[in-house]
């Protein structure tokens, strides 16, 4: 019986110890990257959709509403792969819900579900930031 | 139910690899490091596997920064005397030239009772059969036997630990109290709390005395039929 080849134990051992460290790496910073993107779409129409609202112009609103739920629709396999999966189905919902009512007139409604779209995007990026209090 | 079986596998693939590069100590006797580990990564991987609504890389990274904490830990401990003592810890020597260190049985929060289940594990069953018994950082104990003659037809049986008599050992053995303080007095012992403990070994009654110091605390034996 002879000992293994033990240069060839521990170049396998240092190759995986790199690769873990570059998937540590990667891993922690896509969901940051994921959503700083999906919100540089989603802001400005979220805005749009509000402000459309508050002056009345319910085919503006449906038009925003209709292209937020696009981008987190496009979006939502990328994030099933960082946030938890209920997170993302209250986002969903949300933007969902605001396209399908936005020809309602009813503002109350809209809005809600709007600040529902913004607060679960908020809450995805908070969240997943690096803080003390997200720490502990 | 397909992706469960396939994140199961996935998960699977990911402990048994990370147990393996971590090397063979895992599978064998444990230092705290190895266990801690050991008991963060079966638990980490059984969520991941029964939620699916968790995303896999919930477990995967948690998974995968522990293997890496624990490279760092074992090659900072290669590399480093001190920190290996402060990750590892330092063996402790329970028992010198026959006798029971006390104090170190304190330090290492091992009870009489305990050495005596070791040293049984070890095949040893009498105090006189052992020259040094060495406590390891990662629980077992060492044994180095001496030359002693002593042959107990039986186990050793415990009549007294730390100053206090055990009755039910003297009871079980056909005995009592006064048997045994008649048996202490002989040896020079006139109190209960002056003896660290005292056994049955074979036909002997070993007796060690309780010292602040190892080099002063005596092992004394008498012949006895019972």
């Amino acid at each position: 019986m002879t000992n293994p080849n033990f240069k060839r134990a521990s170049a396998v051992a240092l190759a995986a110890l790199s690769l873990t460290l570059i998937i540590l790496i990667i891993a922690c910073m896509l969901p940051q990257i994921t959503i700083k993107k999906i919100m540089k779409h989603i802001e400005p129409e979220l805005r749009k959709a509000i402000n459309a609202v508050y002056r009345d112009d319910y085919a503006d609103a449906t038009f925003h509403s209709k292209r937020v739920l696009e981008v987190v629709s496009n979006n939502m396999r990328n994030m099933e792969l960082f946030f938890h999966h209920g997170d993302i189905k209250e986002l969903y919902t949300s933007a969902l819900t605001a396209a399908s009512i936005a020809a309602e007139k009813d503002p109350a409604q809209l809005l809600e579900e709007l600040c529902g779209v913004a607060a679960s995007l908020e809450y995805l990026y908070r969240v997943n930031k690096l803080s003390v209090f997200n720490v502990f | 139910m397909s992706t469960l079986l396939i994140r199961t596998v996935i998960i699977y693939l990911l402990v048994f690899g990370v147990v393996r590069l971590t090397g063979k100590r895992q599978i064998s006797d444990m230092q705290p490091f190895d266990l801690v580990i050991t008991l963060l990564i079966a638990d980490l991987s059984s969520t991941p596997i029964s939620d699916s609504s968790t995303p896999l890389l919930f477990g995967i990274i948690p998974i995968l920064t522990l293997f890496l904490l624990h490279r760092t830990v074992a090659f900072l401990a290669l590399k480093s005397q001190q920190i290996r003592s402060l990750v590892c810890g330092h063996p402790i020597i329970v028992i010198s030239k026959g006798v029971v260190d006390e104090q170190a049985l304190k330090a290492a929060n091992y009870t009489l009772n305990d050495l005596i289940e070791q040293m049984r594990l070890k095949d040893v069953f009498a105090f006189s059969q052992v020259e040094y018994a060495i406590l390891e950082t990662n629980g077992s104990l060492s044994v180095l036997k001496n030359n002693s003659v002593c042959d107990p037809d039986a186990p050793t049986a415990l009549l007294l630990s730390d100053g206090k008599p055990i009755l039910t050992a003297l009871q079980a053995m056909g005995l009592d109290e006064i048997w045994l303080q008649k048996r202490l007095n002989a040896l020079g012992i006139k109190r209960y709390k002056q003896c660290l403990f005292a056994c049955m070994e074979g036909d002997e009654l070993l007796a060690q005395t309780k010292a602040k110091r190892i080099k002063d605390a005596k092992s004394l034996k008498i012949k006895l039929k019972v």
